[in-house]
């Protein structure tokens, strides 16, 4: 420590910034360039198909889509927030769906509910216990959890699809409105307000932010830094657990990798909503956002009749571009 | 050995952002000369060498290598012209051997498109045997002392035909009997005519293996003579020269009664070794030493920010700190030496900053939620109290001067009353006004009963804030003067070892 300033700074570490004013032109780029982007899907599938796209009811259906993607997204948010990766989240969907699933039977639906988010209260205490106290690369570390619950979920299952026992009224759920919006829109809105308020509105989250923005200066804050990214872990694993188990409800079953796709949409959304902001942060509003443009797109191009294998191009497509976006004005290594 | 000139600098100026780093310094080098460049921190040695090695370019001045006038753009261009610069890190890949490590960052001998190892590793010892270093080149970098790696690394220097060899304090983690080793080898590398430039601060090192020093100070040139008949005392007295009294309001400062922060028997891992002292109330007591003493090690033990042993008491509480947080419960703050990397979150705006440490404090009533109002007055108080030039409270810090940055990283401290607060180099690198401003304010907080441990390596600037200094050396006390009986001359011979208590 401390003789930084004296030393000789040979060769690498020459002080170069990038200048603001570049960062600026190309920060508004990005900053515009998501939200340019959904403007001209819309006005390019409302041209196509009139009569469907552009009405009341497919945006419900579009929401409704997303609604779950919403959920995860805004729980990978926390982790990246830190700076952090959590790759374990769609093993994690699909392990919380066959979970709850495989519990329904044998206890009370509110019970089976309870046990499965304890579950994955504990699967993120060990991914940040991992990353955040044993040093283990967040990328390597929820790799290796993402495996575990993989291989957990076919042996509980042995690549079976579990239906039996599910409560009607649970798969209810995914179907039901209240006030003519479908409640798993709801649920969706209820979480994200609620991780907005977190994370832009209390102390917890302006440290999560301190902690993503400079994790030395945060320690020097009296921040415990290890402690701040478990919790962007936990919040993580709850949310992905959430929307594992309202996918059984809106499938009335639960299938291994059922919730695998999470990971890449998740992912994209994120960063789509890291790259409309000011300083490629990642924030909830944003995330929204992002999950409403990969939603409008593959809802446009259901209903336009793209063939689905275009879907996936598209969707690799704009993970990368979003990050490129986004990672122009983020510092941070990804 | 001619004593044809290498190197030329002539009238070098440099300024970073309204300071001044150099200020026309002439400097020159000799074939098969060693010569030290000395200077206190900031004094502009690194400035002087950056240039050399291409990461800087000078505002004003010529450089002259060869007898050739040169313009040195790059690194690469540094390298080019057969300057070797040999980091105080080494930069060694420790699991390769010493032929590997030698050959490392120029084009590997090839065969048929692969490696040839028997080119590469004869070539090596070539290099080794004319230098004459008893090394194989097989052997691990791993298993060799510290000592006898910088062998290594002046031998990877020199492969590659280097002619100008630039070494910072070279000496600094070596042994004494390395360090006896290396200035021999050193002083034979004039035989072959390579030039070095030798930073240290180790003063009788410098007088045994230089031929001539330069002496910088303020980003001046002092003085450039031969090392032979110079003494130590001379040598800082060059180095600190004689400066204005300054003019400093010292009639509050408190009788040492009550004890702020007092240190028992404290010692962190080898850097610091059984050091007592005790901070009191009303007082600024000040830490120096030169890098690498166990300064900074102290100040972040006390903090809590690495482990230690001995006892670390705030206001006569003996509750053990382990943490940064506990430690700022129990009413001590701390201003890191880096405030960029250390103080701050760039991104984060001038509010979000000052209020980090104690954002619990600013919660509407019985909510979890943020008051940002509160915060905003604060921050505007704070702008106000410490005249903190920014465009309004939610400017992002970044875009802050540097003088700013760090108003921003100890006014933080100043929303509640602390009983003691550690400043780890609260000068470094901002400009004169600024530095005026953080004295009066270091000293107003005295006045207000806090007790004060400020850490610096510019002894002028400890003369002109603390009523005590405390001189580190080794990690050990060696010396404490009260402000009034010493001078900077004193102090500079505790650092360097000509005293002791």
């Amino acid at each position: 420590m401390g003789r930084r300033n004296d030393r000789l700074l040979f060769l690498k570490r020459a002080e170069r910034e990038p200048s603001t004013r570049s960062l600026r032109i190309r920060g508004s780029f990005a900053r515009y360039g998501a939200i340019l982007g959904l403007l001209v899907m819309l006005a390019v599938f409302s041209g196509l198909r009139p009569s469907v796209f552009p009405t009341y009811r497919n945006a419900l259906s579009v929401l409704n889509q997303i609604s779950l993607l919403g959920i995860i997204a805004g729980g990978v948010t926390a982790v990246l927030v830190m700076g952090d990766f959590d790759l374990s989240i769609g093993a994690h969907a699909t392990f919380a769906g066959l979970l709850v699933a495989g519990l329904f039977p044998i206890m009370h639906p509110a019970l089976a509910i309870g046990i499965t988010l304890l579950c994955s209260l504990a699967i993120g205490l060990i991914n940040g216990f991992m990353v955040a106290v044993l040093r283990i690369s967040a990328f390597v570390g929820t790799l290796a959890m993402s495996t575990i619950l993989t291989g957990l979920a076919y042996w509980y299952t042995k690549g079976a699809t579990l239906f039996k026992g599910i409560p009607p009224k649970f798969i209810g759920l995914a179907r039901g409105t209240f006030l003519s919006v479908p409640i798993l829109v709801w649920l969706m809105a209820a979480v994200l307000l609620f991780l907005h308020i977190l994370m832009n509105h209390t102390g917890v989250g302006r440290r999560m932010y301190a902690v993503g923005g400079n994790p030395e200066a945060a320690r020097y804050s009296g921040i415990s830094v290890p402690l701040q990214r478990v919790l962007g872990f936990v919040i993580a694993g709850i949310c992905s657990s959430l929307t594992g188990i309202l996918l059984v409800a809106r499938l009335s079953s639960a299938q291994p990798r059922a919730g695998d796709g999470f990971l890449m949409d998740a992912f994209a959304a994120v960063f789509l909503g890291a790259a409309t902001s000011r300083l490629g942060q990642f924030h909830i509003p944003g995330t929204l956002m992002g999950a409403l443009i990969m939603g409008v797109a593959l809802n446009g191009m259901t209903i336009v009749g793209v063939p689905f294998y275009f879907q996936y191009i598209f969707q690799g497509t704009i993970l990368a571009l979003a990050v490129a976006a986004s990672g122009v004005l983020h510092k941070r290594a990804l | 050995m001619s004593s044809e000139t290498r190197l030329e600098m002539t009238e070098i100026s440099k300024r970073f952002s309204g300071t001044v780093a150099l200020d026309a310094v002439d400097f020159d080098v000799r074939q098969g000369e060693i010569h030290a460049l000395l200077g206190q921190n900031g004094a502009g040695k690194s400035t002087l060498i950056k240039i050399l090695a291409g990461i800087y370019q000078p505002d004003l001045g010529r450089i002259r290598f060869e007898g050739r006038d040169t313009r040195i753009p790059s690194p690469h261009e540094s390298h080019l012209l057969g300057m070797r610069f040999i980091h105080q890190e080494l930069n060694l890949v420790p699991w390769f051997n010493v032929a590997e490590n030698i050959a490392l960052g120029e084009a590997y001998p090839r065969r048929l498109g692969l490696i040839d190892w028997r080119t590469l590793h004869r070539r090596a010892e070539e290099v080794l045997k004319r230098f004459q270093i008893d090394i194989s080149p097989r052997a691990p970098i791993q298993g060799l002392s510290v000592g006898r790696q910088w062998l290594v690394a002046i031998a990877r220097a020199l492969y590659s035909e280097g002619t100008l060899l630039v070494m910072d304090e070279p000496t600094a983690s070596l042994s004494k009997r390395e360090v006896t080793d290396l200035l021999s080898f050193v002083s034979s590398l004039r035989q072959h005519g390579t030039s070095v430039i030798y930073v240290s601060h180790r003063l009788e090192e410098v007088l045994e293996v230089a031929q001539r020093v330069t002496v910088l100070r303020d980003g001046k040139r002092v003085t450039t003579c031969d090392a032979c008949g110079l003494d130590v005392s001379a040598l800082t007295q060059h180095m600190t020269g004689l400066r204005d009294a300054p003019q400093m309001d010292w009639s509050a400062s408190a009788p040492a009664v009550e004890s702020a922060l007092q240190f028992d028997d404290v010692s962190v891992a080898d850097r610091v070794h059984r050091v007592s002292f005790a901070v009191p109330r009303g007082q600024v007591v000040g830490l120096t030493g030169l890098i690498g003493a166990g300064k900074t090690e102290l100040g972040s033990a006390a903090f809590g920010l690495i482990p230690h042993q001995g006892t670390i008491r705030v206001d006569d509480r003996s509750t053990k700190i382990g943490t940064p947080h506990a430690a700022i419960r129990n009413k001590l703050a701390f201003v890191p030496e880096e405030r960029r990397r250390q103080g701050l979150v760039l991104d984060m705006s001038l509010r979000e900053n000052m209020t980090l440490p104690y954002i619990r404090a600013f919660r509407r009533l019985a909510t979890p939620l943020l008051d940002t109002r509160a915060e905003r007055s604060m921050t505007r108080s704070m702008i106000e109290k410490l005249s903190i030039r920014a465009e309004g409270t939610e400017m992002q810090v970044r875009y802050l001067s540097g003088g700013n940055q760090q108003k921003v990283v100890l006014g933080r401290w100043l929303y509640r009353k602390h009983a003691a607060m550690i400043l780890d180099e609260p000068t470094r690198g901002i400009d004169v006004g600024a530095r005026q401003e953080i004295f009066r304010l270091v000293r107003g907080l005295a006045r207000d009963g806090v007790g004060i441990l400020y850490i610096s390596s510019d002894i002028e600037e400890i003369m002109k804030v603390a009523d005590r200094i405390l001189i580190l050396r080794h990690g050990r006390l060696v010396g404490d003067l009260p402000r009034e009986e010493t001078t900077t001359q004193e102090v500079l011979e505790y650092c360097y070892g000509q005293k002791e208590r």
